[in-house]
């Protein structure tokens, strides 16, 4: 029941908070004298975990009381930085891109093709997609249409492997659609581009 | 700013197990549902050292499922509690890991896979205590339960700190002045959620949910500071999560806070995340203490 387990938290919420609201103060500050969006060098997410996870154990040893608070923040960012379950960084959502894109399933006649009912998760279509995308970029493949179709491949294939054997899915091609978002002055614009059809065998 | 674990009645802690044992139950009933059906081509974590391929196999899945749904009324009775946790953890380790070794990484059950092995981890700790005459000092509470209980808290709160924390790292700071970026994500997620197949209603038109999500996707596109307020409100509620650790009544306002993150995603960007609410819903919040 010592005060110090509690000081750890409270520092470590202070510090965080504040780097938000200070980052958001410079943001907004940039912004308005129309300076280039600030980047951080390739190594400074990978020095900042580390001195993150470093930090989360020395509070482990200080607050016994709230250690494993502190243990599962440190193996969150050294063993979560590869996904190792149940360890993660939670990355989700923590890298606002100005583009935002999905994949669209559409039908011959372009209405939307509900990939939910044939057993693909829409969600993990996409994430597949991104992963493939990576995975051409390693093989080298630096053209971004010739990139697109590349990971586009592997999702035909599963839309093949789960078409059902009758109804109105059958036999109808499937067009994957790649379509991005961008936020322009006049509002919100959307761009479709056909990648690739999956027909059925 | 001094700590004291709360202290929690036995019915109290009684409807926690019976609630973390429903979570369980409806985590592992969609086993089967959305599963890779091929090699796993990009293994994380565990899948890089042991081959998890016979995850793949539907009688591999349905054994482990209905051990998990026996293991999950054995701890919610309180019978052979540290087997029923051991299996569950080991069970849902192995399944997120298949999962999310297709190229596609779901953290939909990362938070009851670090509750679990948070419960795991106290109560073998606790018993090795008990067996041996170890003084575990301000580690544990009052009871096994008791200590279970408080280490799954520390682990909830662990996790919405890293998210907090993540966010921050990723973007030297500037979370917030970007965040209103993800209105464009919650557009793609929209499309998205069209396609799942319950998006949309037999006679074309589309439901409820995604229309609101829409209308308030707009509202927040065309007021960007209102919409950088709500962003910063849910990363904050994220980085204060341990805060609840100080006491009672904070815990319950931050777990209020965590649920009312979680029902903002739900509207803005579709993503509900239901056992992350159900499980501050019963650690957090302790559902008996805040209406008796």
């Amino acid at each position: 029941m010592t005060s110090v387990d509690g000081l750890t938290v409270v520092i470590a919420v202070a510090v965080a908070c504040a780097v938000a609201l200070l980052g958001w103060l410079l943001d907004s500050r940039a912004r308005r004298q129309g300076r280039p969006e600030f980047r951080q060098s390739g190594s400074r997410p990978a020095r900042t975990r580390a001195f993150i996870a470093v930090c989360a154990a020395v509070a482990a040893v200080v607050a016994p009381q709230l250690a494993v608070l502190w243990v599962l923040v440190a193996l969150n960012f050294t063993l979560g930085s590869s996904e190792s379950v149940p360890f993660s960084m939670y990355t989700m959502f923590s890298k606002p891109d100005s583009t935002a894109w999905t994949l669209r399933f559409e039908g011959p006649d372009g209405r939307l093709v509900p990939i939910g009912k044939l057993g693909l998760a829409p969600h993990t279509m996409r994430k597949r997609f991104t992963t493939e995308l990576r995975k051409a970029h390693r093989q080298g493949i630096r053209d971004v249409d010739a990139a697109r179709l590349s990971a586009a491949a592997p999702l035909v294939a599963l839309v093949e492997q789960h078409r059902p054997p009758a109804g109105p899915l059958a036999n109808s091609p499937i067009t994957i659609v790649l379509v991005e978002y961008s936020m322009a002055s006049e509002g919100l614009v959307t761009v479709k581009t056909p990648l690739v059809e999956a027909v059925p065998q | 700013m001094s700590l004291s674990i709360p202290d929690w009645s036995a019915t109290e802690l009684q409807i926690m197990r019976i609630g973390l044992g429903f979570v369980v139950i409806k985590t592992f009933s969609r086993m089967l549902i959305l599963r890779p059906a091929h090699n796993l081509r990009h293994p994380v974590g565990l899948a890089r050292l042991v081959n998890l391929r016979p995850m793949g196999s539907r009688l591999v899945v349905k054994g482990l499922q209905y051990g998990a749904f026996v293991a999950a009324l054995c701890y919610a009775a309180g019978r052979l509690v540290p087997f029923a946790l051991a299996y569950l953890s080991v069970a849902l380790i192995l399944e997120a890991t298949y999962r999310s070794s297709d190229g596609s990484v779901d953290h939909g059950d990362h938070l009851l896979a670090a509750v679990l092995v948070a419960q795991t981890a106290a109560t073998i700790v606790w018993n090795a205590a008990d067996r041996w005459s170890w003084d575990l000092g301000a580690l544990s509470a009052d009871s096994q339960q008791a200590t279970a209980v408080w280490w799954s808290i520390q682990a909830i709160a662990a996790v919405y700190f890293t998210s907090g924390l993540s966010k921050l790292i990723n973007t030297g700071g500037r979370w917030i002045g970007r965040s209103t970026r993800l209105l464009l994500a919650g557009y793609g997620r929209l499309e998205t959620q069209r396609m799942t197949g319950k998006g949309s209603l037999a006679a074309g038109r589309e439901a409820a949910g995604i229309r609101n999500a829409e209308i308030a996707l707009s509202a927040l596109s065309s007021r960007l500071r209102l919409a950088q307020c709500v962003f910063a409100a849910g990363l904050i509620i994220e980085l204060a999560a341990p805060i609840g650790l100080l006491g009672e009544a904070v815990m319950m306002a931050a777990g209020l806070g965590l649920i009312a993150l979680h029902v903002g995603n739900q509207v803005l960007l579709r993503l509900p995340f239901p056992e992350y609410q159900l499980l501050v819903l019963i650690y957090f919040v302790n559902l008996p203490r805040l209406l008796w």
